[in-house]
């Protein structure tokens, strides 16, 4: 575009006229200002409230810009550091309380989760036992009862490690648990059968493998170290 | 207005001073309004704006800088409390920014009697049509940039301090919707030719 077009451009928009709003309208203007003043709560004058702000959303402007932006990071990094602690990975809603209220080792909570985990192993192979269909790879009488009784000699370990006030709660489930690992361990292997069908409708075995189901939620991830050797 | 009122008048703002705020609206009403008309192409929105200039200019009057020009600071404000306006408002009802503005007759205002000649009334029609159409079409960029330096006559330098850029993209906006007006007037020729340059 030539300069020759540009100023003919220039010129005709120079020829706009701005029709004036008239007497009436610039007589009313203070008026209406005062109107859309108290409306926008901008009644007194800033310079006038500065010295004594008189509430938090007056006091809000007075604080420095680079203030208001140190608060809001640090507000991020908080948020950020919960949310990342709420959602990592290997700890179910109930695990994140435990690990507040019970203050564990967490070595220890690995190795009350393992020995919940074998309990829970040993109890389903019983809860499942049907000796007209039971196959070869099923877990024999023989080693149900060796592992029971390895767990038992673990339960009494881990109750005395459970003394914390948060530890209660598993202790008992490990009682428990013994006392029906007690029993599996010293079921007579000829009868074995029988003594299953004993152990499942006496002792409420569906229960009991909720109440582990429950506890192994309520626990953080197992640690290195504290593997199942089942 | 002297500097040294203006000193007064601003000092006067900023400790509080009720009645100097009256003043201050009583004197520069006009200024803003005009400004803001220009920007916003139509009289409620004008009025709208220019008020919110002043409600602005009340609350932050603390924050003008001693020994600045007061005429740039409110340039400066205005051009936010329109683009501010605009963000809140929905677009469609936005009259610069469609075909509406071209077509408005301004009911509620006052305008020039040309009923002894009406053709020169519908010619002078045609042209302010025209040339709101023309301002309706540049971004809002390159509308605060014209009507800074051909309505209000500002420099350069006082142009970028009132837009907040530099002088380079007041020249870019400048270019850019003078060409968009260029092609939306090309078939207008227009009288005496002013001079034109960004340089």
């Amino acid at each position: 575009m030539s300069k020759l077009e540009k100023s003919e451009a220039v010129s005709i928009m120079k020829r706009r006229k701005r029709p004036d709003p008239g007497n009436e309208f610039w007589d009313g203007y203070w008026d209406r200002l005062q109107v859309r003043m108290g409306a926008a709560g901008a009644s007194e004058p800033a310079a006038e409230i500065a010295p004594v702000p008189s509430s938090p959303r007056r006091i809000v402007p007075l604080i420095p810009r680079w203030a208001m932006a140190a608060a809001a990071g640090l507000v991020l990094l908080v948020g950020g550091i919960q949310i990342g602690r709420l959602t990592a990975p290997g700890r179910s809603s109930a695990g994140r309380i435990s690990d507040r209220t019970l203050g564990w080792d967490p070595l220890l909570a690995g190795q009350v989760a393992d020995y919940l985990t074998r309990s829970k192993v040993i109890l389903l192979s019983l809860a499942n036992f049907e000796p007209a269909s039971e196959d070869a790879a099923a877990m024999s009488p023989a080693v149900q009862q060796q592992v029971s009784r390895e767990l038992v000699v673990r339960g009494r370990e881990l109750e005395a490690l459970l003394s914390g006030p948060g530890g209660k709660r598993y202790k008992n489930l490990i009682a428990e648990l013994k006392t029906i690992l007690v029993q599996i361990a010293n079921l007579d292997p000829e009868v074995s059968a029988q003594a299953a069908e004993i152990v499942r409708s006496g002792l409420k075995l569906r229960e009991i493998l909720f109440k582990i189901s429950i506890s192994l939620m309520s626990l953080p991830a197992p640690q290195n170290g504290a593997k199942s050797d089942l | 207005m002297s500097a040294f009122d203006e000193n007064d008048l601003i000092e006067r703002l900023a400790a509080g001073d009720r009645p100097a705020f009256r003043e201050f609206v009583e004197r520069y009403k006009r200024v803003v309004y005009r400004l803001a008309y220009d920007l916003a192409g139509n009289h409620a929105d004008a009025e709208d704006i220019s008020q919110d200039v002043f409600i602005k200019v009340f609350r932050s009057i603390g924050t003008f800088r001693k020994g600045s020009r007061l005429n740039s600071w409110l340039y400066r404000v205005t051009i936010n409390a329109c683009h501010d306006f605009y963000r809140r408002k929905p677009r469609e009802v936005r009259a610069i920014s469609g075909v509406s503005l071209s077509d408005e007759k301004a009911p509620d205002l006052p305008t020039h009697d040309w009923s002894d000649r009406p053709e020169k009334g519908s010619e002078a029609a045609f042209l302010q049509g025209r040339i709101n159409r023309a301002l309706a079409i540049v971004t809002e960029q390159e509308r605060a940039a014209f009507v800074l330096r051909h309505y209000e006559e500002l420099d350069l330098k006082s142009i970028a301090a009132a837009m907040e850029v530099s002088v380079g993209s007041v020249k870019s906006y400048l270019s850019r919707g003078l060409r968009k007006i260029r092609s939306e007037l090309a078939d207008i020729h227009g009288p005496a030719q002013v001079k034109v340059s960004y340089e």
